[in-house]
């Protein structure tokens, strides 16, 4: 591969990657595929376009998250903080409390990438032992961290219904997550803004300076990035709320910086995990793992190749989110809010058919109670912690 | 330290340049070491290499294929699952380029292909 392929493959990945995140529903999966279709490029450009293409999206994927409460299967939890930032006049702060985590996550996941190759190398067995105590462990923390026994009882709630959804859905039809995720998240919120009649606040200039202590709670996101790299199921929002608990109370916005560090380090130790013990817990780690052996020299070159098309997404998601709040300012948010929540169902049909519909549906609901009932709304995520614990308690097949 | 946006965009265009010259070197990694057949030793041995000969002979068995190469020297080059452009690449008494990883199998070095090329 000459410097002058490899520097086209991840500018290439960092195009489409900016392309399927700021496309609600549209996963980099879905684009993986047709990367091999490519009439150019061998497999070692194809490896560079996709790690470049997962991280710009990761980057990327916040804008229409936050802006339009349009959330993927990865950042849907940003959802629950930004959604009030943007409603309070301040969406383009919220994007740029996120965009600064994944900075900042893609500095501390190259840096730490080393030692976390090194620790999982040595404790991997151990880390695989832990899992359903980890999964345990997040359950319990989310339960007792309510501030009374209304909440709580709430909160228990909607952990046995989103939990009995996930186990009900996911292994019975194909493609449930997408749907799940969608509704738990993306439609809970939509439908409560509806008939809130939320309307937007005008969203002030992005001059508010950033608050104290992003530098920890970007790092406290890249050590909840490696848990997610690593444990089955366990994804950013169950893994910054088990980091969270340990490392001290977070605000809402230092949350959001922490987030956007989950997400773009679980996808750097993804592809760190793959070369240090051969697993692939991302679908672009499948992807490469399908396409070229993980050595020292190809973990390299793809950490270079997230180098840059990092650095590159930012600057074109931050340009992109301020045309995008100028055009939301033009239009009624409740008709957008409207559309929106229309293009997810239609989307959920198109990919999952009626079932899906139904479980997005179902799923949009709890999410609503849990929204009414002013509980945790991370509590949905029993929808995979359960299906997960049950596989490793031998309970399901 | 006080973080504002133009220095947060300073900072990611220095990443994004750091990125492209990073990405340059390790790209030329890839390619490995260029070595000529008999200058390949045991000190090589899980190195990644390029080579260059013309091919001895060859033959492919159970989807991969096998072929010597010969210059100053002679080398066996295996390769696990190759395309039909690598298959057609590896004719006999073609000149080609080999890019991939010294090994030791049973006493003997060899080389595990990941590229072949016609030059």
């Amino acid at each position: 591969m000459t410097p002058l392929e490899a520097i086209s493959a991840s500018l290439l990945g960092t195009v489409l990657g900016l392309f399927t995140g700021l496309v609600p529903g549209l996963h980099i999966n879905t684009v993986s595929f047709l990367i091999f279709l490519l009439p150019f490029g061998g497999n070692l450009f194809f490896a560079v376009t996709i790690a470049s293409m997962s991280i710009s999206h990761s980057f990327m994927d916040f804008v229409p998250s936050i802006l339009l409460g349009a959330p993927d299967n990865e950042n849907f939890l940003s959802m629950l903080h930004s959604h009030r930032l943007l409603m309070s006049g301040r969406g383009i702060y919220a994007v740029r409390l996120a965009l600064l985590g994944c900075l900042l996550g893609l500095v501390f996941g190259i840096i730490l990438s080393p030692f976390f190759a090194y620790l999982l190398i040595r404790n991997y067995a151990a880390i695989r032992t832990a899992v359903p105590f980890l999964l345990l462990l997040s359950l319990f923390l989310m339960l007792f961290s309510e501030s009374c026994w209304k909440k709580f009882l709430w909160s228990l709630a909607v952990i046995i219904l989103s939990g009995t959804l996930g186990i009900l859905s996911l292994g019975t039809f194909p493609g449930a997550i997408f749907p799940l995720a969608a509704g738990f998240f993306g439609g809970a919120t939509l439908i409560y803004s509806l008939m809130k009649k939320s309307s937007l606040s005008p969203q002030t200039e992005n001059n508010q300076p950033y608050p104290k202590g992003v530098f920890s709670a970007s790092l406290s996101g890249a050590a909840a990035g490696s848990l997610v790299s690593t444990i089955p199921s366990f994804t950013a929002a169950t893994s910054s709320f088990l980091v969270g608990s340990f490392s001290g109370k977070m605000n809402s916005d230092s949350y959001l910086v922490s987030l956007g560090s989950v997400n773009v380090s679980s996808m750097l130790f993804s592809f760190v995990a793959l070369y240090a013990v051969g697993i692939a817990r991302t679908g672009s780690a499948v992807a490469l793992k399908s396409i070229i052996p993980m050595n020292t020299e190809s973990i390299l070159l793809l950490l270079a190749a997230c180098l840059l098309s990092g650095s590159l997404a930012f600057l074109a998601a931050e340009f992109v989110s301020g045309k995008f709040v100028s055009w939301l300012a033009m239009v009624d948010y409740s008709l957008v809010n409207t559309a929106v929540l229309l293009f997810i169902i239609i989307l959920v049909a198109i990919l999952t058919g009626l079932v899906g519909v139904m479980i997005f549906l179902s799923a949009s609901f709890i999410g609503l109670a849990a929204n009414c009932a002013g509980t945790k709304r991370s509590c949905c995520m029993a929808f995979l912690v359960m299906p997960t614990l049950m596989l490793y308690l031998g309970i399901a097949g | 330290m006080e973080l504002s946006d133009s220095f947060l965009r300073k900072i990611c265009l220095f990443l994004s340049l750091a990125g492209i010259i990073s990405l340059a070197f390790l790209a030329q990694l890839q390619e490995g070491k260029h070595l000529k057949v008999g200058d390949i030793s045991k000190s090589h041995i899980s190195q990644k290499i390029s080579t260059e000969g013309i091919v001895a002979w060859g033959r492919l068995s159970s989807g991969t294929l096998f072929f010597e190469l010969s210059d100053n020297g002679r080398i066996r080059v295996t390769m696990f699952s190759p395309s039909p452009e690598d298959i057609a690449a590896a004719g006999k008494n073609n000149a080609v380029r080999v890019t991939g990883t010294i090994q030791l199998y049973k006493g003997s070095l060899g080389l595990v292909a990941e590229k072949v090329e016609r030059i």
